[in-house]
């Protein structure tokens, strides 16, 4: 009864939580109901009596995509992995001086996601904000990071190349 | 560089970009919280494949329901648990009417494997069947404010949100939940009559 009783006070059972690929593959079943399905556009020639469909076999077209602004540059992404649909990120956004109207603006998204890993808050391949930090080590950089822009408009640094690889646009010069 | 905020991704953030476009916040939004709505679906019922269930089709329903999340002091959780409660009063029926989703949000392999947490997760089954023996004698009202409050650890303001009720309600409705568990655990089972 007093087990029963403290039970009621207090979380009655240990907080759990679902299997890392259990988790996974509901989110993953639950995005693909969420997703909208794409409406097909079937083409059809018809020219004279003759229907042709050309399939050009082991042709891939690729769509290069247009470097785009963003919606705001008052709240960045860093990420450390470089998946844009993982949460391997932290979100950036600088102090404003009292004297300034609204957010302050980042217009050097690489380099300000730069200094979060050269103070040692992200470290490549690992998600979180790492709390053991120090501001005086220099502590390793991506060789290579890109800003890009997701599909809300914001911008989001991720280790890499170039914004292609991720199936973004590259962000557009200011 | 200035004085820099950084921060996991916040519900704010992530439920306008949910009715911006995106799945992809939607999936966050489901990595932050799937957990707490898990949990609180289990102790309500005392099952962890069901609590699966209902946890993927509380989100579904934040998906479909996008333009109607309501963020208390910022999070979405209470909003979500408020979901999950309307489901939890008539599990049976809630099953029944999301089967076609539930089957569609459940991973082909038949039961989740826990490993090396089996025998913990079959002593939780055990307790909160025991404790629901006494609890289910409560009220709808009494059963959830408790288990928002002293379970899910919702502050007053984030329980009166999903509650739909004023902050004093859930106060007054706290206190006599206690008051009335207590007195179910202290009046004793009949007894039984030998002949």
């Amino acid at each position: 009864m007093n087990d029963e009783m403290s039970a009621m006070q207090a979380e009655p059972t240990p907080a759990r939580s679902m299997p890392v690929p259990r988790l996974a593959e509901r989110k993953r079943l639950l995005l693909a109901v969420a997703r909208p399905r794409r409406r097909r556009q079937v083409v059809f020639a018809c020219a004279g009596a003759v229907t042709a469909v050309a399939v050009t076999t082991g042709a891939l077209v690729l769509t290069t995509r247009e470097p785009r602004p963003a919606k705001q540059h008052d709240m960045i992404r860093c990420y450390s992995i470089g998946d844009p649909d993982g949460r391997a990120y932290t979100e950036l956004s600088r102090a404003s001086l009292p004297e300034d109207p609204g957010p302050a603006q980042i217009y050097d998204p690489v380099p300000s996601c730069a200094s979060l890993f050269r103070q040692g808050f992200l470290r490549l391949g690992r998600s979180g904000v790492d709390k053991d930090t120090d501001p005086n080590v220099g502590h390793p950089v991506p060789k290579t990071l890109v800003a890009c822009v997701l599909k809300n408009g914001q911008i989001a640094v991720l280790p890499g190349t170039e914004c292609r690889q991720f199936n973004l646009p590259a962000l557009s010069a200011r | 560089m200035g004085a820099i905020d950084i921060r996991e991704p916040s519900d704010v953030s992530l439920v306008t970009a949910m009715l911006e476009d995106g799945t992809d916040a939607f999936g966050t939004l489901f990595e932050q919280h799937a957990d707490a709505v898990y949990n609180h679906c289990f102790r309500r019922t005392g099952d962890w494949s069901l609590a699966e269930d209902l946890t993927s089709v509380v989100f579904l329903q934040a998906w479909r329901n996008r333009r109607r999340i309501q963020l208390v002091e910022g999070s979405a959780l209470p909003w979500l648990l408020a979901v999950a409660n309307n489901m939890l009063r008539n599990t049976t029926r809630s099953v029944r009417r999301h089967r076609r989703l539930i089957a569609k949000l459940r991973p082909e392999e038949a039961a989740p494997d826990f490993a090396d947490e089996a025998a913990e997760r079959m002593d939780d089954v055990r307790t909160v069947q025991r404790l629901n023996e006494t609890f289910q004698k409560l009220a709808v009202d009494d059963q959830e404010v408790i288990s928002l409050c002293v379970w899910a650890g919702l502050s007053y303001v984030e329980a009166a949100a999903a509650l739909d009720v004023p902050v004093g309600t859930v106060k007054s409705r706290l206190a006599r939940a206690r008051g009335r568990l207590r007195r179910l655990m202290e009046t004793p089972e009949p007894a039984v009559l030998e002949e």
